[in-house]
């Protein structure tokens, strides 16, 4: 692995002097646990850093012994279609004594290519001394994700043929989230002053794919503070990605047949609690 | 004991969401010693379990790995955290072979991780009965860009004021820009209340450790409260200082991250980020 870690050194050397910045992120966030469902005991843990995908394969050698290969450089070519990269086999000082990383050696073995079809599912090639592996993969779930708090933020989209006959909308302001198993409720309430004001209730089923989640099977209906119209529709939210700083996916809607919304919706955690108001004593 | 069990045994945890999200601290990526390149860890969380899988080398010098798919939180949930797990060896069928169903595993020993930050832990392991103590700390090869147009700013708590009428909670909502270049970046959040445009500016110096970036720097903030007494020229409220940014996450959607921050008069702790605007 020594050379393929070099390589990770060097690209680590040029992140730091800034030079490995990469474009803002437009990827889905492939890091996650991969494995076949059907093949429980062998997986790929795979890390993404902007376009970069470093993949750990751990399976089996002929002997039935464990056995892991590294791909520490995966790229798309243009920025599209599969990541590919060298797949490496290495040696190295057992673990159980003085690691000095002198002694590791690393070895082309073949290639490693990841073509996803989808952010949950992908089909995961490699080639270990002229043998070629083809496997399907997905994300490895073992918690359901709880999206349960209080957000701001709001939903942002592009429109088409919509009513409004603007390219896009902002709603802007507070989002809690309410989930009871897989059924997710999101109210948010727009901020007065920057957007129309007004009120949504979203609500669908959660699916999850590994650390990613989704909501399918939405629908929603939104009201304003000084229009008497409601509207409503369908939606999903796809590619969430949540952590103990907020939320965020892609979501898509229909409203009506025709106007569609194309957009994000997300959030930062609410910095503070709310007390509940003091109740006052009954009069005597 | 086949891995098949021990994977099951935590599916059938799905109907258990944990309840405590608001601690959620992201460990999940590639960890490693970057004093002795060769060997790794790779760390998924989701929620209050921990899959963690070791890449190591036996004593014949050949690659191999131990897997501890149910490492528990032993703490309270912050970026300081102890977390232990059964650590497992596993044979299986050959990668060349067709796959079938003959995984065998088996526990030796324990695996252990004390988080002293967000990015940085001590890795304690055991594999019949030797014991590894190792420094180990996020693989870093890229830095992403939080370059972009969102909605955002920051949601805090206000404490530690001189002029204690201050103290209480803040937000501050609106358009935001965010530029990154060469380790720095800026961030400008402007937003109209009562016709009058207020407007808050970050910038300061970025660090990435894995998946999350860290950054520090100064703030100015100009808040509009009015017009004046003869209803001509705006008032304004000017506050600056510094502010950390910690374990920040760059995605498709947005950032977003863990804020502290101080100005002339109180501090400030909650979240920064923004949505990403088409």
């Amino acid at each position: 692995m020594k050379r393929a870690l070099a390589r990770v050194l060097l690209a680590t050397a040029l992140a730091t002097s800034g030079a490995a910045q990469a474009n803002s992120s437009t990827l889905p966030d492939y890091s996650d646990l991969w494995w076949n469902a059907s093949e429980s005991g062998w997986g790929a843990h795979v890390t993404l850093q902007d376009d970069v995908i470093f993949l750990v394969l751990f399976v089996y050698d002929a002997q039935r012994q464990p056995r892991f290969f590294v791909a520490s450089e995966m790229r798309r070519a243009q920025g599209a279609g599969p990541f590919t990269g060298e797949l490496y086999s290495t040696t190295g000082p057992a673990f159980a004594g003085a690691f000095n990383p002198a002694g590791v050696a690393v070895r082309t073995v073949g290639g490693a290519s990841l073509s996803f079809a989808t952010p949950g599912a992908a089909t995961l090639t490699y080639s270990v001394d002229g043998v070629t592996v083809n496997k399907s993969i997905t994300r490895q779930s073992w918690r359901i994700p709880d999206l349960n708090g209080e957000y701001k933020g709001g939903l942002f989209a592009s429109t088409v043929n919509c009513p409004s006959g603007l390219p896009s909308l902002g709603y802007p302001g507070s989002v809690k989230i309410s989930q009871s198993g897989d059924l997710v409720t999101i109210d948010s309430t727009f901020s007065p002053g920057f957007a129309e004001a007004g009120t949504c209730r979203m609500v669908g089923r959660l699916s999850q794919l590994g650390t990613v989640v989704s909501i399918t099977e939405g629908t929603y209906g939104c009201e304003f503070f000084n229009e008497p119209n409601s509207v409503s529709g369908t939606f999903t939210l796809t590619a969430i990605e949540a952590n103990e700083s907020g939320f965020g996916g892609r979501y898509t809607a229909n409203q009506g047949g025709q106007c569609t919304h194309t957009g994000y919706l997300g959030g930062m955690r609410r910095g503070y609690d709310i007390l509940p108001p003091v109740e006052e004593p009954p009069a005597e | 004991m086949k891995i098949k069990i021990l994977f099951g045994g935590l599916l059938s945890a799905l109907a258990l969401p944990w309840q405590a999200a608001a601690a959620n601290t992201e460990y999940s990526d590639l960890w490693w010693n970057p004093n002795e390149s060769g060997w790794g860890v790779g760390l998924q969380r989701q929620d209050d379990v921990i899959f963690l899988t070791l890449f190591v080398y036996g004593a014949n010098g050949n690659s191999t790995w131990f897997v501890s798919p149910n490492v528990q939180l032993l703490t309270t949930d912050s970026p300081s955290s102890t977390w232990e797990g059964p650590l497992y060896r596993a044979t299986g069928p050959g990668f060349a072979a067709q796959f079938d169903q003959t995984v065998q595993a088996t526990e030796t020993g324990s695996a252990r991780l004390q988080f002293t930050s967000g990015e940085s832990a001590t890795f304690t392991y055991t594999v019949d009965g030797v014991q590894v103590v190792k420094q180990i700390s996020r693989m870093t090869w890229r830095q992403p860009s939080a370059a972009g147009s969102y909605h955002g700013g920051f949601s805090t708590k206000i404490e530690q004021c001189g002029d204690v009428r201050r103290i209480g909670a803040y937000d501050f909502l609106g358009s935001m820009t965010a530029t990154q270049t060469d380790g720095a970046i800026r961030i400008a959040v402007s937003t109209v209340v009562d016709g009058g445009v207020s407007s808050c500016t970050f910038t300061g110096n970025t660090r990435q450790a894995g998946r999350l970036g860290f950054w520090a720097g100064a703030f100015n903030c100009s808040i509009y409260i009015g017009l004046d007494e003869r209803g001509e020229n705006p008032v304004r409220i000017l506050r600056h200082g510094t502010f950390t940014a910690d374990r920040v996450a760059v995605t498709q959607s947005g950032f977003r991250g863990v804020l502290t921050a101080a100005d002339q008069d109180c501090s400030f702790s909650g979240y920064v980020g923004g949505t990403r605007t088409p």
